[in-house]
């Protein structure tokens, strides 16, 4: 599914997500996570990829074995994911800041992750065993 | 996404409904500061009938959390479900929050 980088287009692509999941037989509680996960990767493309206007972002899912594959492309501006802050998870409520989290529940949602450039498009590769 | 607000006391107990992400965190923070600009400032927000929960929820959970804190405020949390429970755990979030398993017994802690 293709979809234009914007907040509203989210509930389109989790819906196809969730389609997608639940072919692959995925359960209810990790078929969310990956929602979940897709939401901050479409947020991050959404606030950051497109300084301009919004441009495309496509949605793929596959199956590969007993791996579900999904995949979110843009074609934006160069995605890095190091340079996401680490979130500090043992801060207080005073010293306790948001930053990083979208990016650090990705990681922990995903069994593999993938992010890299290929002909001027982002991929981000995430992966999770049935 | 839905916001029940009923009175108990000196605290009021919000409900929210449905999914807290991206779209709808702006919604809970508006109806938060209403009410907090009202004067309320010890708040249980029930979780029952909430499925979903994502950074930009968790943002506007913590921003109301700090905001409470200077005017001797407290919102603490009730009936996590599922996916949520489990964000909260991962992030932290059940630590430097109040999360308690009914809405009786947070409105006990306030």
């Amino acid at each position: 599914m293709s979809q234009s980088a914007e907040l509203d287009k989210l509930e389109a692509l989790q819906a196809c997500l969730a389609d997608s999941a639940r072919q692959f037989g995925l359960d209810q509680r990790r078929t969310g996570l990956l929602s979940l996960a897709l939401e901050e990767i479409f947020v991050n493309i959404c606030h950051y990829a497109y300084p301009d206007s919004p441009g495309p972002v496509v949605l793929s899912c596959r199956r590969e074995g007993e791996r579900l594959v999904v995949e979110i492309i843009d074609r934006g501006r160069p995605f890095d994911p190091a340079t996401i802050a680490e979130p500090d998870l043992t801060a207080d409520l005073e010293t306790r800041r948001v930053g990083g989290l979208g990016w650090f529940l990705v990681r922990q949602v995903a069994d593999s992750l993938d992010c890299f450039r290929e002909d001027g498009r982002n991929v981000v590769r995430l992966s999770l065993k049935r | 996404m839905e916001i029940q607000i009923r009175e108990s006391g000196a605290a009021c107990v919000v409900a929210v409904v449905g999914k807290l992400d991206t779209l709808s965190a702006g919604d809970y923070e508006k109806a938060m500061n209403e009410l907090i600009a009202e004067g309320t400032t010890r708040f249980v927000v029930d979780f029952a009938e909430l499925s979903y929960i994502s950074s930009a929820g968790l943002r506007v959970l913590l921003s109301t959390a700090k905001q409470l804190k200077p005017k001797g405020g407290l919102a603490v949390f009730a009936n996590l479900q599922g996916n949520v429970q489990e964000v909260f755990e991962m992030t932290g979030f059940c630590t430097i929050l109040g999360v308690y398993d009914s809405v009786d017994a947070a409105l006990a802690a306030l």
